[in-house]
């Protein structure tokens, strides 16, 4: 294409290079701000106190016990819950609110799950507060309870898959597949999963008075600073300065602070009975039910293709699970809509109601259990054609989206396909399985492809130009720990020509310009897009303040560019600070504006391909990563450090994905069991292999205004594909179900 | 946590006077105890910090290596003798944990170590108490979570599986307990102060006295604990509970499969609801050949008694293989050194130096 949606921006400079992340030193001495280390005078602390039933109703709270205890301020119960209004969720209303469950606590006659919060305990120190908690007696009338996906039934289509309907069809994949000359029909199963970011979720509310009115102020852990300030003015009706929401930083999150659960509310509603400030802190068991999950899912995908591996027909369906009251659909078809050629396609959901939490995002949701299903299948198919899996890949490379019927804004798929196996020395590998042995291991390798789609949220940044040659940025995005603030300094010294270290920004506020979801790997796109805009916004500025006898005066705006600290025309220059000087300013601001690109031209996608290398020891039945490498096509990448270090952050948790999460049930009880870090087994070091991290810096202005497409959720996506097709090439045998525990393995 | 009495005796006649190992417990590194605490599991009116009443010496004298209870897993590990002589003991205590908790944890109360049973660790959440053998109960033992309930030492239903490492080393190679009361000392064998668990209980049970501590654990010297391993099957590489596992030692007569089993030290572990010392597999294999042959005999033998709930039969399988594969080691090359326990984590086969 010649001309780009966006228009192209020179980014020379500080963008790409691989700058510290700045809240290093400050996370590494101890000292970064995380919420649940927050203080505030006359703090008070709140423990929530969950059902141990599933499914049933109320029957009463005996708080007397517990009110009696030493330092007990006040026990929130239904009776005494204070006044909020039930509003929609983010399932109904995605721009208005990111409140996760239409269940409240501390509010409701019925329990829905395990792990609700019925009540909650507000004293003078985190200990009486939990003192009080035990002391809270619920008597419960139990009803039938439902907890596995196994056990539900699944008649039910969702609603709407992120705007997409829940069957999509293309040709008749049916009858395509049955007429096909080489087939592949397989089911995959793959088990619930809990985010478990370090940085336990937390809330600090203090309702206070501001020029006469009512005030909100919650510190909390959250991906999404602006949306939960509308989701308070909601619940609590109130207008958009009496709420301040701030998140300087956040511990690792994975899309489970992306949503409002409840215990930031109940923080809210304790702070507001004891109208003192309140922290309230969602324990690691309390996270398994108080916070959300990834949904199991089952799934089958059949592939049916000529005997020379054209595809034909394509049929990807299954069933994820939701929650009574929600409405959280996990979109795991959507890839297989786009990734490669097939003359017929059928894609089909549906879902069963399980008696949990809501299900939520988790690291690439839709793609994570849904390309580990495709990209199984897929290889499935090259050793059913006796066909290199790369080259099967290559052969169906679609010309354009076919769900979307649009080009693509930038693939690269093949180009990733061959650059990585060429460094993993892919063509070494012997095509039979069960031919490589290293002692009591049996050594396999595999391929996968990666993907994840281009995402932006409507996003404002204020940039502050000063008279000392340095720039600031103002945005209330989030600091997940991905870079944010690094990176989007480069972007904007790459803008001004000048070093990075002279660019600053505040974030985590939503006193600043308001941000979006740091989620969907929206943020450097999304907040890049912004601080375009904002250069934008100054350039007009500057050519108001130029003295009126200048070309500058008299210049078009686009036609302006930046060097050093000058502004520069044609062959003319003018130091910024005479500029400004010039007019009295020690400062000029302008606020840009990215409202994300709804109605792109292109299908806007980043693609990358996997390679791992696993030892499988079947008598005893373990798996081991020897290694790994991925090649990823994002665009831009705006810091080699910051870029690499999220790419190898998706990438080992896929091993996780793979082969050790598991979310353990006793459905007998409707509970869930294996609720620490200790059974809840995710990736040690020990389990990572060295990785190698390749990419193809090209970047994408067709997807993005800032030619970077994001980069946190797609080194996780081909990974359990990737794994999975190894373990079959070191032993010949097929593992669908996740995690390949060794019990699986085992002979 | 309910609030509690915290007690810090300056001499260990004061502190095992004021413990009961009821309403009185002893605290030593707390990564148990604490833990435990914390999710309202054990709910003592009195917690007496032993610390430093205990010693943490470890010597060796006339074939006896003594460790004095106080002494941290990490220390012992590290220990110059330990780590050049008896790898069976290095090995199950750097297998075990992650290296903080080694550090903080004491091997007296690593003896003790509860059980990781979630129906031990949630008080709210009852377990099953149908017996294995109801056959029309199949799908029900799909719904619960068997994943630490124990396979031998179980009396066919749900108990917990004891899940340290280091304890089957201690009653593989016979190790002596020296307890302590405010007015006496006792030894007993560490194969006789473990008890399955009894009707109800939903792990084992020890001997171990009100007012009586741990003071320390003696080893008898012997080849076969300088020809030792042990070998440990997990979920993940490292900071994980063990599957199944064998703390093994043998003493040969001659070389490779002609040789003369003189001595065979067993045990298992992840398996059964005590550290689980093998008789079993000690009687098939002591004056035997060194055989392949001999070595599958005798993890059937020690197998025999298993009685795994459904779905877990795999660990019968796997612990056989442990202990085949282990024996098969000491006899052929001798004891894994600490760069092949690494490369096993990273499924690599180590060149040899």
């Amino acid at each position: 294409m010649a001309t780009t949606t966006f228009p192209k921006l020179s980014l020379e400079g500080a963008v790409g290079r691989p700058i510290v992340r700045r809240s290093g030193r400050a996370k590494v001495t101890g000292t970064a701000p995380f919420t649940a280390e927050r203080n505030l005078p006359g703090l008070l602390h709140a423990v929530a106190v969950p059902s141990t039933i599933a499914r049933g109703k109320i029957l009463s709270i005996d708080t007397s016990a517990a009110e009696k205890m030493t330092g007990v301020r006040a026990v929130i119960t239904p009776d005494n819950v204070p006044d909020f209004k039930r509003i929609p969720t983010f399932n109904e209303s995605m721009q208005e609110s990111c409140l996760a469950s239409h269940v409240y606590p501390a509010a409701e006659r019925e329990v829905y799950y395990a792990g609700q919060y019925v009540a909650a305990v507000v004293a003078d120190t985190f200990e009486a507060a939990r003192d009080g908690a035990l002391a809270v007696k619920v008597e419960y009338d139990e009803m039938d309870h439902v907890t596995s996906i196994d056990e539900a039934p699944a008649d039910e289509r969702p609603k709407s898959l992120f705007g997409a309907p829940p069957v999509i069809e293309i040709g008749d994949a049916v009858s395509a597949f049955e007429q096909a000359d080489v087939k592949v029909d397989v089911d995959f199963d793959l088990a619930m999963n809990h985010h478990n970011p370090i940085e336990l979720h937390a809330a600090l509310a203090h309702w206070d008075t501001w020029e006469g009115n009512e005030s909100l102020t919650v510190y909390e852990t959250t991906q999404s600073l602006s949306l939960s300030q509308k989701t308070y003015q909601s619940l609590f009706n109130l207008k958009p300065e009496q709420v301040r929401v701030i998140c300087e930083l956040v511990g690792g999150a994975f899309g489970s602070k992306g949503a409002m659960w409840p215990h930031s509310v109940l923080a809210c509603f304790c702070a507001k009975v004891v109208a003192a400030p309140v922290k309230l802190v969602a324990t690691r068991q309390q996270l398994f039910g108080g916070t959300g999950h990834r949904t199991p899912i089952k799934q089958r995908v059949a592939i049916g293709a000529n005997s020379d591996g054209t595809i034909k027909a394509i049929i990807h369906e299954g069933t994820a699970t939701t929650s009574e009251n929600d409405s959280y659909a996990e979109a795991f078809t959507m890839a297989t809509r786009m990734m490669y050629q097939t003359e017929a396609l059928r894609l089909a959901q549906t879902q069963s109601r399980l008696h949990t939490q809501s299900p939520t995002f988790m690291r690439a949701p839709a793609e994570t259990p849904g390309m580990f299903a495709l990209e199984t299948a897929i290889d499935e198919l090259a050793v059913k054609l006796d066909l290199d899996p790369i080259e099967l890949r290559v052969l169906n490379e679609p010309e354009k989206s076919l769900y979307e019927e649009k080009p693509f804004s930038g693939r690269h798929l093949v180009e990733c396909l061959r650059k990585g196996a060429e460094a993993f020395h892919w063509k070494e590998r012997p095509r039979k399985p069960r031919s490589t042995r290293d002692g009591d291991w049996l050594i396999g390798t595999g391929v996968a492809a990666a993907t994840y789609p281009a995402i932006f949220f409507p996003t404002q940044a204020r940039v502050t130009l000063r008279t000392d040659g340095t720039a600031h940025i103002d945005c209330c995005s989030q600091e997940l720990g991905t870079g944010t603030v690094t990176t989007q300094c480069q972007l904007l010294a790459s803008q001004l020509g000048i070093s990075a270290s002279r660019v600053s920004m505040n974030l985590g506020d939503t006193s600043l310009p308001p941000g979006g979801v740091s989620g969907g790997s929206a943020t450097a796109a999304s907040v890049g897009g912004a601080v375009r805009a904002a250069v934008d916004a100054l350039k007009k500025k500057l050519v108001e303040l130029a003295p009126s006898d200048s070309s500058l005066a008299s210049a078009r705006p686009d036609d302006v560019t930046f060097k050093d600290g000058k502004v520069l025309l044609g062959s003319d220059s003018w130091a910024l600070e005479e500029l400004m000087s010039g007019k009295f300013k020690d400062e000029i601001a302008a606020v840009g504006k990215f409202k994300g690109a709804k109605d792109s031209k292109t299908s806007n996608h980043s693609y990358g391909a996997q390679f791992v290398e696993v030892a499988v020891d079947e008598e005893l039945g373990l798996v081991r990563v020897r290694r790994m490498l991925g090649c990823f096509a994002c665009g831009t990448i705006l810091n080699a450090k910051t870029g690499r270090s999220q790419f190898l952050g998706g990438m080992i948790m896929g091993v996780g994905h793979a082969l050790q999460e598991k979310t353990v049930w006793d459905h007998r009880l409707g509970r869930i069991t294996n609720d620490n870090i200790a059974e809840y087994h995710v990736p040690v070091n020990a389990d990572i292999p060295d990785m190698e991290i390749m990419w193809i810096d090209e970047p994408d202005f067709n997807a993005s205004p800032v030619g970077a497409k994001g980069i946190g959720e797609i080194g996780i996506t081909g990974v359990a594909a990737a794994i999975s097709n190894a373990i079959y090439h070191a032993t010949g045998r097929r593992y669908r179900d996740l995690p390949i525990t060794p019990e699986k393995i085992i002979l | 946590m309910i609030p509690f009495e915290f007690a810090s005796p300056k001499r260990l006649q004061d502190a095992t006077s004021a413990i009961d190992h009821k309403s009185s417990m002893a605290l030593a590194g707390g990564t148990t105890l604490l833990d435990l605490m914390k999710l309202n599991v054990l709910t003592p009116d009195t917690v007496v910090s032993v610390a430093s009443v205990l010693g943490n010496s470890v010597r060796l004298e006339d074939d006896t290596l003594t460790i004095e209870a106080g002494c941290t897993m990490a220390q012992l590990a590290d220990h110059e003798r330990v780590r050049e002589s008896f790898p069976a003991i290095r090995q199950s205590l750097i297998t075990a944990a992650s290296p903080q908790i080694r550090n903080m944890a004491t091997i007296g109360g690593n003896l003790l170590q509860r059980t990781r049973s979630t129906y031990f660790r949630h008080p709210d959440m009852p377990p099953p108490d149908e017996s294995f053998d109801d056959s029309n109960h199949e799908k029900f033992w799909h719904r619960v979570d068997l994943s630490s309930a124990a396979v031998l030492g179980n009396s066919g239903r749900v108990v917990g599986t004891y899940p340290g490492d280091f304890a089957n080393t201690v009653v593989a190679f016979d190790a002596t307990l020296h307890l302590e009361g405010p007015d006496h000392q006792r030894t007993i064998h560490a194969r006789e102060f473990y008890q399955i668990p009894q009707r109800q209980e939903l792990q084992y049970s020890v001997d171990l006295k009100p007012g009586e501590l741990i003071t320390a654990i003696s080893f008898p010297v012997t080849p076969a604990l300088k020809n030792s391993l042990y070998f440990k099957v997990r979920e993940r590489s490292s900071y994980a509970f063990a599957l199944a596992s064998v703390a093994a030692g043998l003493e040969l007569e001659g070389q490779g499969s002609t040789a003369t089993i003189r001595q065979a030290k067993i045990a298992f572990g992840g398996l059964g609801s005590i550290p689980w010392f093998s008789q079993a597999a000690v009687q098939a294999l002591e004056g035997k050949p060194a055989t392949d042959d001999n070595f599958e005999k005798a993890a059937e033998a020690a197998l025999a008694e298993a009685t795994p709930p459904p779905g877990n039969e795999y660990r019968v399988r796997l612990a056989r293989r442990c202990l085949v594969r282990s024996l098969r080691r000491l006899r052929d090359v001798g004891p894994y050194s600490d760069t092949e326990i690494w490369a096993m984590q990273h499924g690599r086969t180590p060149t040899p130096a």
